[in-house]
C-alpha cells in the first residue's frame, strides 16, 4: 500500500472504535443541524438522482427482457417466412422439409387488414393494422396460452367469439363479454370478447377468432401464409437468409403457382437485440442521475471547504483538543452519509414507483407484459453506490483539515492570505464598478467556477437535449411523421389493377378538394446482390413533390439508373452516396447509382426508385398507390366520402357490404358488383364482365366502375403506434428541464449560500461602506454569469451534437436555432434569478453585529 | 459651529435569550460640524453602540437620529448604505481591509460606490497614500504583506477618499503598537486641522486627548463633558491635566 493510502487507512480505522465513532456522529449531526436548509437540500438531491439511477437502471434491466421472456414462454419459431396465401402450395413445406439446415417447423395462415377501424370504448373508432388466426394456427405459432374468466360454456354459447392478446388488455380496457367492433367500409363487424391468450406476434394486435369467422373475414383481409422454424445448429443470419431464398427461388419454380416472394423475419435476433424505445428514455434518465451526481459532488466540494474555512479556528480547538484530522475528516463523511443515507432511502422508495411507470412504458412500447418483478440486488448496488461515492467524496475533500495544526487553525489558516496578481484592477474601471467587482470575484474564483461551468454546462445540455427531443416528439407525432421517410399524405388509396394510374391521378387532381396526388408503388421485398440483405422498393415518379422524404445525403434520383437507400439500409450494405448498388427482383439483377440517403424511421430498409428505374427492374410494374392531400380544411373522412360518391364503394367496402335492398335487379347488381370486388381483391383479377339472366331478363355489367381497391390512413395509424411513445417523452423531457432547473436551483443556491458564509466579513465591511445588500446580490449574481455563458454555450454545441448523432438512429430531428438560443437566454436569466435569489441572505449579514464581534 | 447630527431620545436595547439589554438610554446628544468628539468610557458603557447608531451602521430601537436636519432613524437598510457612501467615512479596530484586494483596490472599493472612476480619483488616491506614509511600491500589495499600522493607515485614506461630512472611527489605534498609534493619531489631527468632523470612540487617554469635546458615557448616558481647545494649541501637559481631572471626576 502506498504511504498515503496508508495514512487514510489508518485513520479510518484507527477511528473505529464505539466512543470516537459516537463523537464523530455527533460532531456531524451537529453539522447538519447547524445547516438545516442546505442538508435539506443536498439530500433533495441525493434522492433524485437515487430515484432516477434506481428507478432506471432496474426498469432497463426488465424492459431488456420482456421481449425475450416472452418468447421463452410463448415458445414461438425462433424465424419465421411469409408470403400471400394466394400463392400457396402443399408442396412448399417439402422444400423445408428437405432443407438440412432447417431442424424443425410449422405450416400457419393469417389474415391482415390495414383498412379496419378498431372502435374503443368511448365509441371512437380508430386505424390499426389488424391480424386474425384460429386456434389451430394459433397452435402452430406458438404455445397456445387462453386466459379467460368464463366458463366452457359461456365460451361456447358466445356469438363471433374472439381472443384478445393478453398485452392489450390494459390497453383496450376490454373484459369478458365486452363487445369488441370492427368497421370495414360502412360494415361493421361486432364480436364477444370471450376472453384474452399470451401471444408473442410482433408488431401489431393479432386476434384470435373462429373458423366461421374467419371465412367471413377471408374475402375482406389479405390472407398471408407461412411457416415457422427452427434453424439447425450454427445457422447464422446469413445462412437464414439463404435459406429464405432457397426457398423462395424453389417456390417461384414451382409449377402451377404464382409466387413472386418471400419475406424473413428472425425473431432470435429480435430477442438477442430487444431494444424499445424505452430504452434510449432509460438512458436520458441515467445520463441526468450522472449529472445530478457530479451537481452533488461540486455541491458537497464547495460546502467542505467553505465550512473548513468558516470553522477553522472550531477545528484548531478540536485539535488542541486532542481530535486527529482524521476524526475531523470523518465527522465531516458521517455529515454528509446521513444525507446520502436520508436521501438515498427516500430517493429507493421513489424508483419503486418510477419503475413501475417506466415499465408500463417499456410494457405498452413493446406490447408485451413483463412478468418479472424489480431486481433488489441493482436497486442495493446504486444505494450503495451513491451512499459510498457521497461519503468517500466528502471524506476526501474533508482531508484537507489536515493542513491546519492547531496553530495555523487559531491564525485562520492561510485561506484568506492573498499573494497572486490582482484580476481587474479598479483603476481601470470604466463603467459600473459592481460589475467590475463581479468580474473581480470571478476571477480569484476560478476552482469554483470550473465546477460550476461543468454541472451547469451538462444541465445546459439536458435542457437542451430535451427541448429538442420535445420539439420533435413530446408535441404529437406531426413533426415525427413529417421526416418519417416513408410519405404520409391525408389519404392512401390503393388503385385497382385495371386502372389507368396517370388519368386517374389527374383527374382527382382537378378536383378542389384534393390539393395533390402522388401516384407510387411499394413493393415485395428486393435482395441487395452480394450482401444478402432485403430492401422493400418506394416508387415515385417525382420526388420533389414528396413532403415526407429528405435526404440527409446527396439528392434525390432523377434518372433510371439512380436510387437513394435509406441510412439504416446504407449502413447494412455499407453502400454511400456515389457507390453502386446491384439489386435483384424476380430473378433480375440491375446496377444503380446510389445518389442520396434518407434517414427513415418508417420501412427503415428501403430503397427509393424513380418510376423508370423500377421498371428497368420490374418491367411490368404499374402504380397501385395514390398518395392523397387534401385541401387545406379539408377533413379526409370528407374527401373519402366524396370519391365514394363519385367513384363507387372500394372493392373492399362493397366485399363487406351486406345490405338488401330495392328492386330485385338493384338487389341483383348489388350482389354482382360484391362478387366482382371480392374476386378483384382477392384473385387478382383485373377486369371483369358479368351477364345474370332471370327469366327473360339479362342483367350485364362489368367491373370498370371499381377504381379504388381500399383506403388506409397511415397518419392516423402511425399516430396510433407512437402516441405512447410521443405522450412518455412529452412528459419526460418536461421532466428532464424541472429537473435540469432544480439542479441548476439547488447548486446556485447552496453555492451562493456558502459563499455568502465564506464571504461575510468582506460582504459585511463593503455594507459598512456603503454598498446596499441589492448592489451585493447584484454582484454575486453576475460573478458567476461568466461561467454560466460559458457553460450554456458548452452544453448548447454538446446538445445540438448529441441530436445531430441521434439521426443515426431516429432520423434528422429538427433543430430550430434561434428557439434553442431562446432557451439559452432563458437559461442564463435563470441562473441569474437562482443567483441572485440565492444571494438574498446577504440581507441578514448586519454590518454592527460583524463590527463588534 | 453649526450641527451635524443629532439625536433625540436615543435608545437601543438587545435582546438575547429573552433577556432585554438597553444599552442606550433616552440619549439626547449633539455633534457639531468641525468638531473632533472623542466619545469615552468604560467597557460596555455603549461607546461602539452610540457610535454605529450615529454613523447609520445600525438602527436605534427608539428615539431620532438626524443627520443634517433629517432623521436617519426612519432609514432601511439600503438607504443607510447610501446614507453612509454619501456623508460617512469609517475607520475600524479591527481595519477591516478586504484581505482579497490589494492596497490600491481597497481603496478604490470605498470611493468608486460613491463616485464615477476618473484619473483624478486615482491621482487623489495616490496622494493621500503617499501622504499617509504608504509609498508607490506597497500599492500593489496585499494586506496580510502589510503592518497593522500600515493597514490601518489605508484603512483612513479609504475613509476619507470620498471626502465625508464626518468620520467615524472605532478605537482606531486599538490594535497598533505605539509607534503606528502615533502616526495614525497625527493623521487624524491633520485631518481636523483641516476642518473634517471627527466622531472617535477610544477609552485611551493618549487618544483623547487629541480631540476637541470628549463625551462620557456610563450605563448608555452621557454623563460629562469635556472641551479642549484643538490639539497642539496649548501645553500638552495642561492638555492631558484637564481631561484626566475630568476622566477622574467621571469614576473612569
Amino acid at each position: 500500500m502506498p504511504p498515503h493510502a496508508e495514512k487514510v487507512y489508518k485513520n479510518f480505522w484507527t477511528a473505529w472504535d464505539g466512543d470516537t465513532m459516537n463523537r464523530i456522529f455527533r460532531l456531524g449531526i451537529a453539522n447538519i443541524r447547524r445547516r438545516k436548509t442546505e442538508s435539506v437540500l443536498l439530500a433533495l438531491m441525493v434522492m433524485l438522482c437515487m430515484l432516477l439511477l434506481g428507478g432506471s437502471v432496474a426498469a432497463e434491466q426488465t424492459a431488456r427482457c420482456i421481449f425475450p421472456d416472452m418468447m421463452e414462454r410463448t415458445g414461438a419459431w425462433d424465424h419465421e417466412i411469409t408470403y400471400t396465401a394466394q400463392s400457396d402450395d402443399p408442396v412448399f413445406a417439402e422444400y423445408l422439409a428437405e432443407d438440412d439446415r432447417v431442424a424443425d417447423y410449422a405450416h400457419f395462415n393469417y389474415l391482415f387488414s390495414m383498412s379496419m377501424l378498431m372502435q374503443d370504448q368511448s365509441g371512437k373508432e380508430q386505424s390499426s393494422m389488424m391480424c386474425f388466426i384460429t386456434e389451430q394456427n394459433e397452435k402452430q405459432y406458438e404455445i397456445y396460452r387462453p386466459v379467460s374468466a368464463w366458463t366452457d360454456a359461456e365460451i361456447a354459447a358466445a356469438a363471433h367469439p374472439i381472443r384478445i392478446p393478453l398485452n392489450q388488455k390494459d390497453s383496450l380496457r376490454l373484459k369478458e363479454g365486452d363487445p369488441f367492433v370492427l368497421t370495414l367500409g360502412a360494415k361493421k363487424f361486432t364480436f364477444t370478447v370471450i376472453g384474452f391468450y399470451e401471444t408473442s406476434f410482433f408488431s401489431y394486435g393479432q386476434y384470435l377468432i373462429s373458423d366461421a369467422d374467419y371465412a367471413v373475414l377471408r374475402p375482406l383481409c389479405t390472407e398471408a401464409a407461412g411457416f415457422g422454424f427452427k434453424a439447425a445448429a450454427g445457422i447464422d443470419s446469413d445462412g437464414l437468409n439463404a435459406i429464405c431464398s432457397d426457398f423462395e427461388q424453389k417456390c417461384r419454380n414451382t409449377p402451377g403457382t404464382q409466387f413472386e416472394a418471400c419475406s424473413l423475419t428472425d425473431y432470435q435476433l429480435k430477442k438477442d437485440n430487444f431494444n424499445t424505445d424505452i430504452v434510449f428514455i432509460l438512458r436520458f434518465l441515467e445520463v441526468m442521475a450522472g449529472v445530478i451526481i457530479l451537481s452533488v459532488a461540486v455541491m458537497i466540494g464547495h460546502r467542505i471547504i467553505t465550512d473548513i474555512q468558516e470553522q477553522i479556528v472550531s477545528i484548531g480547538v478540536l485539535e488542541a483538543l486532542g481530535y486527529r484530522s482524521g476524526e475531523i475528516a470523518l465527522s465531516y463523511a458521517a455529515e454528509y452519509f446521513l444525507i446520502a443515507q436520508a436521501g438515498c432511502t427516500a430517493g429507493t422508495a421513489g424508483a419503486l414507483v418510477l419503475y413501475r411507470v417506466l415499465v408500463k412504458i417499456a410494457e405498452y412500447l413493446s406490447g408485451y407484459a413483463s412478468g418479472r418483478s424489480i431486481c433488489w440486488q441493482t436497486l442495493l448496488i446504486c444505494f450503495a453506490a451513491v451512499l459510498l461515492f457521497s461519503t468517500l467524496l466528502a471524506f476526501m475533500k474533508a482531508r484537507s483539515v489536515r493542513k491546519y495544526p492547531p496553530v495555523t487553525a487559531f491564525r485562520k489558516g492561510i485561506g484568506t492570505h492573498h499573494f497572486g496578481r490582482s484580476h481587474f484592477p479598479l483603476r481601470k474601471t470604466k463603467g459600473n464598478v459592481h460589475l467590475r467587482l463581479a468580474l473581480k470575484g470571478f476571477a480569484d474564483n476560478a476552482k469554483q467556477n470550473i465546477r460550476l461551468t461543468f454541472v451547469v454546462s451538462i444541465t445546459t445540455l439536458a435542457v437542451v437535449l430535451s427541448f429538442i427531443l420535445y420539439g420533435f416528439l413530446g408535441k404529437g407525432s406531426n413533426v415525427v411523421l413529417s421526416i418519417a421517410g416513408h410519405e404520409m399524405s391525408d389519404l392512401q388509396l390503393e388503385i385497382m389493377p385495371a386502372v389507368d394510374a396517370g388519368s386517374f391521378a389527374a383527374e382527382l387532381e382537378s378536383m378542389p378538394e384534393i390539393r395533390k396526388v402522388l401516384p407510387r408503388t411499394e413493393s415485395m421485398d428486393m435482395s441487395v446482390v452480394g450482401c444478402n440483405f432485403e430492401l422493400m422498393a418506394d416508387v415515385f415518379d417525382d420526388y420533389t413533390r414528396t413532403e415526407n422524404i429528405h435526404p440527409c445525403d446527396g439528392r434525390f434520383p432523377a434518372h433510371d439508373n439512380e436510387v437513394m437507400l435509406t441510412k439504416t439500409a446504407s449502413s447494412a450494405v455499407k453502400l454511400t452516396t456515389g457507390d453502386s448498388i446491384t439489386l435483384e427482383c424476380g430473378g433480375v439483377r440491375r446496377d444503380y447509382l446510389i445518389t442520396g440517403i434518407v434517414t427513415a424511421f418508417i420501412n427503415a430498409d428501403s430503397v427509393y426508385f424513380t418510376a423508370d428505374g423500377y421498371r428497368r427492374l420490374v418491367p411490368d410494374f404499374a402504380y397501385n398507390l395514390f398518395e392523397v392531400y387534401v385541401s387545406e380544411d379539408m377533413d379526409p373522412a370528407e374527401v373519402r366520402s366524396l370519391l365514394d360518391q363519385k367513384y363507387g364503394r372500394s372493392a373492399a367496402s362493397l366485399g363487406a357490404e351486406t345490405e338488401n335492398s330495392g328492386s330485385l335487379e338493384e338487389r341483383i347488381r348489388q350482389r354482382a358488383e360484391q362478387v366482382t370486388a371480392a374476386l378483384m381483391q382477392q384473385e387478382g383479377i383485373t377486369h371483369l364482365d358479368y351477364a345474370i339472366q332471370i327469366g327473360d331478363q339479362i342483367i350485364t355489367g362489368d367491373s370498370s366502375k371499381i377504381m379504388i381497391k381500399d383506403y388506409m390512413n397511415w397518419p392516423e395509424m402511425v399516430t396510433s403506434l407512437l402516441s405512447t411513445l410521443v405522450t412518455a417523452t412529452g412528459i419526460l423531457t418536461r421532466l428532464f428541464m424541472v429537473i435540469s432547473a432544480v439542479v441548476v436551483m439547488v447548486l446556485l443556491f447552496i453555492l451562493m449560500k456558502s459563499e455568502i458564509r465564506r464571504q461575510r466579513r468582506t460582504l459585511g465591511i463593503m455594507k459598512s461602506m456603503g454598498y446596499t445588500s441589492r448592489e451585493l446580490m447584484l454582484q454575486l449574481a453576475f460573478r458567476i454569469m461568466p461561467a454560466a455563458a460559458l457553460a450554456v454555450v458548452i452544453g448548447t454545441v454538446l446538445g445540438v451534437t448529441a441530436t445531430k448523432l441521434l439521426v443515426n438512429y431516429i432520423g434528422a430531428v429538427p433543430v430550430n436555432l434561434p428557439s434553442i438560443i431562446a432557451v439559452d437566454i432563458l437559461i442564463l436569466l435563470f441562473c441569474f434569478g437562482c443567483a441572485y435569489f440565492g444571494a438574498r441572505h446577504i440581507k441578514k449579514i448586519s454590518v454592527y453585529e460583524l463590527m463588534t464581534e | 459651529m453649526a450641527s451635524i447630527l443629532h439625536t433625540e431620545k436615543l435608545c437601543k436595547s438587545f435582546s438575547n435569550g429573552g433577556v432585554q439589554q438597553h444599552v442606550i438610554k433616552n440619549l439626547d446628544l449633539e455633534i457639531r460640524e468641525g468638531d473632533f468628539t472623542v466619545i469615552m468610557g468604560a467597557s460596555g458603557s455603549g461607546k461602539s453602540t452610540l457610535l454605529y447608531a450615529l454613523s447609520g451602521m445600525d438602527k436605534p430601537t427608539l428615539g431620532k437620529v438626524f443627520f443634517g436636519g433629517e432623521d436617519i432613524s426612519e432609514y432601511t437598510n439600503d438607504q443607510l448604505a447610501v446614507f453612509r457612501r454619501r456623508h460617512c467615512g469609517f475607520v475600524f479596530q479591527s481595519i477591516y481591509l478586504l484581505d482579497s484586494m490589494n492596497v490600491f483596490d481597497n481603496i478604490l472599493t470605498g470611493a468608486l460606490v460613491a463616485q464615477q472612476n476618473s484619473p483624478e480619483l486615482v491621482q487623489k488616491t495616490e496622494t493621500l497614500l503617499k501622504k499617509v506614509g504608504i509609498g508607490e511600491d506597497m500599492w500593489k500589495k496585499y494586506p496580510n504583506q502589510l503592518s497593522g499600522g500600515e493597514c490601518q493607515r489605508v484603512g483612513i485614506v479609504r475613509a476619507i477618499i470620498n471626502e465625508p461630512e464626518i468620520l467615524f472611527a472605532d478605537e482606531p489605534t486599538g490594535s497598533l503598537n505605539s509607534a503606528s498609534s502615533t502616526d495614525v493619531l497625527d493623521i487624524f489631527t491633520e485631518l481636523h486641522n483641516k476642518g473634517q468632523s471627527i466622531v472617535m470612540v477610544t477609552h485611551d487617554l493618549k487618544t483623547a486627548l487629541r480631540g476637541s469635546r470628549v463625551i462620557f458615557l456610563h450605563d448608555g448616558a452621557v454623563v460629562g463633558e469635556h472641551a479642549m481647545p484643538p490639539y497642539g494649541t496649548e501645553d500638552a501637559a495642561a492638555r492631558r491635566e484637564g481631561l484626566q481631572k475630568f476622566l477622574d471626576s467621571m469614576g473612569w
